[in-house]
Order: C-alpha cells, then sequence, then structure tokens
C-alpha cells in the first residue's frame, strides 16, 4: 500500500508553557488500529489536542497525508479526522438520528436540511451499528453503550479517514467495551480507515489493536503492540501484583491461569511465609505437600482452610 | 423541507391572517374597507390599527427569536430575552427619561419618540458593554450572572426613581411598563422594522454554528464552529431584537420563553432553521391574539402574556420533574 507515514509526528514537543512530551516521532497508515496508553496526566489529551491543531505544538511538526497541519483549515482538518470524546454535553432533544446527522455538518455551508443520499447514509449507519431500535430515541434515554456506539456514528457519518477516540470504552462494560473494540476494528480493516484511540482497559484493547502509543516519563514509545509490551517490563509483569510484602509465595505447580488465582487467594489471607508449602494440580485436585505429608484439596475454600491449621 | 413542517407553516399562516383580520377590526369603531383603503372619515383609527397590526407582527417575530437564541445558546428552556439584561436596562432608560424630562415641556409627538430612544440608547449601550467585556466571560454562566446583576441594578435604581418621583411621572412610568404602548407612529414603525431586520439577519449567522455548538464546546471546535463569533452574534441578535421592541413597545413578558417552548413541542427541536420559522410565526400569531384581547378587555398586553404564561411556564417545570 502506497499509504504509508498518513499521520506523520516529526520531532515534537507536545504541552503547553512547558512540554509534556518531547522530541515525539511516530506514524500510522491507514487501516491500522493504533492504542494510546499512558497514566493520567502524562499528556495522551494533550497528545490528541495537538493531532486536531486545537492545540500548538511547541515544536516540530505533525502532519497528515504529508500536509503540515499549521497549513490546513479546521474544516480541512475537520474532513481528515473525526473525534470521538469520552464524555459530551448530551443535548436534551436529539435523538439517535439528530446525533449521527451532525456527521455531516462541515459539508453544508448552512445545514438547513440533509440531502437524500446523506440521508440513506445515516439511516445505514444507524443499521449497521445495531441502533435501529433507537432512531428515534432521545439521546438522554438511552444506555451508555448505545449512547457511545451513536457517538462513534456521528464520527462514521463525517467520513474522515482518520477516527480518534479518547477513552471511548471507559465506562462501559465488558461487553459493551469488546463491541466497540471490534467495531472499531472492523472499520479499520474494512474501511481501510486510521484509528486512534486511548484507553486505560489496555489489557483488553491491545487485542484489537495493530500498534501502541506509549507515553511514558515525557517520551512517546511507538511500535507494534507486542513489541512495546515487551520492551517495557512495567506493563507485562503477570498480574501478580505484590499486596503483601510479608507474603511470601509457596511453590505451585499448575498452569498459568490457576497459578495465578492461588496466589491471589493466599496472598489475600496470609501475611506469612509460606515458601515451605509446595502446591500441585493434578487433574483438578489441589495436591499439598507440606514437610513430608500430603494433603489433597478440591476446592479453594478448602485450600485456605487446611493452610489455616497449619499456621 | 419536511411535509408536516410545510404543513404547520401553512395552518399558522392562516391563522395569523385570520387573527390580522379580527384585529383590524377590534375597538371602539366598526370599520369597513373603504376606511382603510382611502381617505374615508376614520381614516386616521384604521391607521392606528394597522400600525398596531404591524407593530404585533415585529414584535411576533422578534421577542420569540431572541428568547428562541438564549435558549439554545444557554442550553436552558427557561432562559428568556432578559437574560442579558437587555429589558432591565431599557426599562432604567425608559425611568430615568420619564423621571426627568417631567419638568421639560416637550410636543406629544416628539414625548413618544424621546422615550424610545432613550430606551434604545441605554438598550444599545449595555449591548456594547456586553461585546467587550464577552472576551472575559469564556464561562457562559458569567454572562447569565452578568445579565442577572445588570438588572438587578437597574432594577434598584428604578425603584429609588419611582420613590423619588412625581406622582404622573410615577403613573406614567408604570403604564409604559404594562406594555404595548399601542400609539406607535409609521415613522417608528420603519425605524423598528430596520432594527428588526438587522437583528433577524444576525440571528441567521447564528443558527449553523448553534446548531454545531449543541454538543459542547469541544466538539464544537472541532466541527469548525468559530465560538467567539457566535457569542458576538448571539449577543448582537438578541439585544437588537428584543431592545427595538421593548423600545416602542414596552417591556413584553414571558413571550419570549413560551413561544421557543411551544415550537419544541409542535416539531423537532433539534431541526433549528425549522424552529427559528415557527417562532416567528406562531409568535406573529401570539401577539396578534394578545393584542385582540387586550384591545378588548382593556387589559395591559402584559398583564395577559403573564396570565397565560405563568400557568404555562409552571406546567412545563412540573412535567420536567416527572421526566
Amino acid at each position: 500500500m502506497l499509504n504509508t507515514m498518513y499521520l506523520q509526528i516529526k520531532q515534537a514537543d507536545i504541552g503547553y508553557d512547558k512540554p509534556l512530551i518531547s522530541n515525539a516521532d511516530a506514524n500510522l497508515n491507514l487501516g491500522e488500529v493504533c492504542l494510546l496508553i499512558g497514566n493520567n496526566g502524562v499528556g495522551k489529551t494533550t497528545l490528541i489536542k495537538s493531532v486536531l491543531h486545537q492545540t500548538h505544538l511547541l515544536s516540530g511538526e505533525i502532519s497528515i497525508n504529508h500536509k503540515n497541519i499549521k497549513h490546513l483549515s479546521v474544516k480541512e482538518i475537520a474532513e481528515y479526522i473525526a473525534i470521538v470524546f469520552s464524555k459530551s454535553v448530551i443535548p436534551q432533544n436529539h435523538t439517535v438520528e439528530d446525533l449521527i446527522s451532525l456527521g455531516k455538518y462541515i459539508y453544508y455551508p448552512y445545514y438547513f436540511e440533509l440531502k437524500k443520499e446523506d440521508k440513506q447514509e445515516v439511516s445505514e449507519i444507524i443499521r449497521e451499528l445495531n441502533l435501529d431500535q433507537y432512531k428515534h430515541t432521545l439521546l438522554r434515554n438511552l444506555s451508555d453503550g448505545n449512547l457511545q456506539k451513536a457517538f462513534i456514528g456521528r464520527a462514521l457519518t463525517q467520513n474522515s479517514p482518520i477516527i480518534i477516540l479518547d477513552e471511548p470504552t471507559t465506562h462501559l462494560d465488558e461487553k459493551n467495551k469488546i463491541i466497540i473494540l471490534k467495531t472499531l476494528r472492523k472499520l479499520a480493516k474494512q474501511q481501510n480507515k486510521l484509528i486512534l484511540f486511548s484507553s486505560h482497559d489496555w489489557r483488553l484493547a491491545k487485542e484489537f489493536a495493530d500498534k501502541i502509543w506509549y507515553v511514558k516519563d515525557q517520551k512517546l514509545y511507538s511500535g507494534m503492540v507486542e513489541d512495546i509490551l515487551l520492551q517495557h517490563e512495567e506493563l507485562v509483569n503477570p498480574s501478580l501484583f505484590e499486596v503483601n510484602k510479608n507474603f511470601v509465595p509457596p511453590h505451585i505447580a499448575a498452569p498459568d491461569f490457576y497459578k495465578e488465582m492461588l496466589y491471589s487467594i493466599l496472598q489475600k489471607n496470609f501475611q506469612k511465609d509460606l515458601s515451605s508449602l509446595h502446591f500441585e494440580l493434578q487433574d483438578k485436585i489441589w495436591v499439598i505437600s507440606h514437610d513430608s505429608s500430603e494433603h489433597q484439596c478440591e476446592s479453594f475454600e478448602e485450600i485456605v482452610n487446611f493452610v489455616r491449621t497449619i499456621y | 423541507m419536511s411535509k408536516k413542517f410545510k404543513i404547520l407553516c401553512l395552518l399558522l399562516l392562516i391563522a395569523i391572517l385570520s387573527a390580522t383580520v379580527i384585529n383590524l377590526n377590534t375597538g371602539f369603531l366598526s370599520l369597513n374597507l373603504n376606511d382603510f383603503l382611502g381617505e374615508a372619515a376614520n381614516s386616521q383609527i384604521a391607521e392606528i390599527r394597522v400600525n398596531r397590526v404591524l407593530v404585533m407582527l415585529l414584535a411576533g417575530i422578534s421577542i420569540p427569536t431572541s428568547g428562541f437564541l438564549m435558549q439554545e445558546y444557554f442550553q436552558n428552556p427557561l432562559a428568556g430575552p432578559d437574560i442579558l439584561g437587555i429589558t432591565s436596562i431599557a426599562s432604567l432608560s425608559v425611568a430615568f427619561y420619564i423621571f426627568f424630562s417631567y419638568n421639560i415641556d416637550l410636543p406629544e409627538f416628539l414625548q413618544n419618540s424621546f422615550l424610545s430612544l432613550s430606551s434604545i440608547a441605554g438598550s444599545f449601550v449595555l449591548m456594547l458593554l456586553l461585546l467587550s467585556m464577552s472576551k472575559r466571560f469564556t464561562d457562559k454562566s458569567h454572562l447569565i450572572i452578568f445579565g442577572f446583576l445588570i438588572s438587578a441594578f437597574a432594577g434598584a435604581i428604578v425603584s429609588l426613581l419611582q420613590f423619588y418621583a412625581e406622582n404622573q411621572s410615577l403613573k406614567n412610568y408604570v403604564l409604559w411598563s404594562f406594555g404595548a404602548n399601542n400609539m406607535v407612529s409609521r415613522s417608528q414603525i420603519y425605524v423598528l422594522t430596520l432594527l428588526v431586520l438587522i437583528g433577524s439577519f444576525m440571528s441567521f449567522k447564528s443558527i449553523k454554528p448553534l446548531i454545531g455548538n449543541s454538543l459542547g464546546t469541544a466538539y464544537a471546535q472541532s466541527l469548525g464552529v468559530n465560538l467567539n463569533h457566535l457569542k458576538l452574534f448571539i449577543i448582537i441578535a438578541s439585544s437588537l431584537l428584543s431592545a427595538s421592541v421593548t423600545a416602542f413597545l414596552g417591556p413584553i413578558l414571558f413571550v419570549g420563553i413560551i413561544v421557543p417552548h411551544f415550537c419544541r413541542l409542535i416539531y423537532n427541536p433539534a431541526k433549528l432553521w425549522q424552529q427559528w420559522g415557527l417562532n416567528m410565526l406562531l409568535g406573529m400569531l401570539m401577539m396578534m391574539l394578545f393584542s385582540i384581547i387586550a384591545e378588548k378587555t382593556q387589559i395591559p398586553l402584559n398583564v395577559i402574556s403573564s396570565l397565560f404564561g405563568i400557568p404555562v411556564i409552571l406546567t412545563m417545570l412540573l412535567k420536567q420533574n416527572k421526566v
């Protein structure tokens, strides 16, 4: 594909008075899904605003389709990028159809009334997003998941090659998170759009992304998802959170998932040194070796009670 | 334009026409067609009635539009044309004029003009003040607070003036505040028409940015809406429209709040262009009807609009709470 470096950040300093991100270099192509991660306040939203040219770069340049955004008018940028914020003012009297139709706003000088083709396009997008039954429902009566889908629908209607989403899955349950993420990936692959979105729930989101932009310590690290994750250990440590200093884990021979569950329940209940214990999972039964005796438990509840008797 | 909208407009136009004919026939004397057309005996009275109808039509265009713009801009269904303090300042200017011109002998026909002039002048000064301070009011709610303070300030001064005023001045002021001073001359109507045209043009420029503003400022920016321009257009449009009508007719209460509300009930409230059109049509109809009632019952216009408006707004509030 000739669409290399559709969105390009070149040696950019991003921030307000002082740079939040220094010397950022990154690029994305059409058809790619990129996940933007980093702690709160690290500069993700500022980065997004800089790409939208709502905030000026302190140095360097950002270009879309090889055009420096400094030379693009607001309307031209809107034709390239459609944005979805995580929360917005919900207009009191708008229906789903009204909201999604707003995607066409930039294409009309006065926006009197949508043309027939545009009305049809809006109806199609509503159908694709499974919002047909809510077409004439007021926005304030929608569930969070459907509301978010409606806002994505508005961005879709804008017909721009790039869609940027700021925390699109934040107040959604797991099921809706997956629906949104699947939709985004489908948009990238089937309609050749460039999707950039930030998320705190990156462990789930990374399953749907091609690239990651990781903002840490005023730097922007970009690359393929798996490469970045391996390069930054703090991201990939398995969820063996060390909540308690006094806890020393026992030996555990079991598949990763069971190991994690056992570790978790022992750590929660015992702030002790359990290294003299040995746990092994045999056929769904836990065999616990302690000193020279063996004991068998089936459920975690039994294990906890057993370990309590020892200590 | 959807079919429903066209039908609504047609119905409203027919109603306005009927109300106009009734209005022209309402009054102490009964007139016939000749009086309106030629130099017949009662032509002068006919002219007064025509003026009355024209003024009501102009008021019906302006006041609801002003309220509509305020309600959309501040996303508040209870906002009215006076939210920026325009009507209060107009009242203050008129109060100043009435109470301080007591000793000056002005011919009758000039009195009316100076009254309107002072009202417009005062509102104009406020509008300039709002425009110059609009850059400082980045938060919309600050604008509302400023308007509220202005209204309170103006009200306090007017009370002070009333306290020290002569009886006749006091009565004159109170009568003016009842609204619908019916003696608007043809030349004054021309001035009013010009002001309404400018205000309507500014409204025209506001509608598309208002639509883009409906999702909040973050989205508005990304859609290319110039928020500063929107603020300016809204301030100028709303001020001109309400100030000019207030100057010639006195303050008109409640109409600016309830007409937009009714329009939202009868047609899709998200379609702002159509809402503006309906506001103007329904506004003309309502002013015409109120004027007929005022003429027949001799009750001042503001009393009628209050009697009608207060229960309407109350039901509005109660319905909102239920939802």
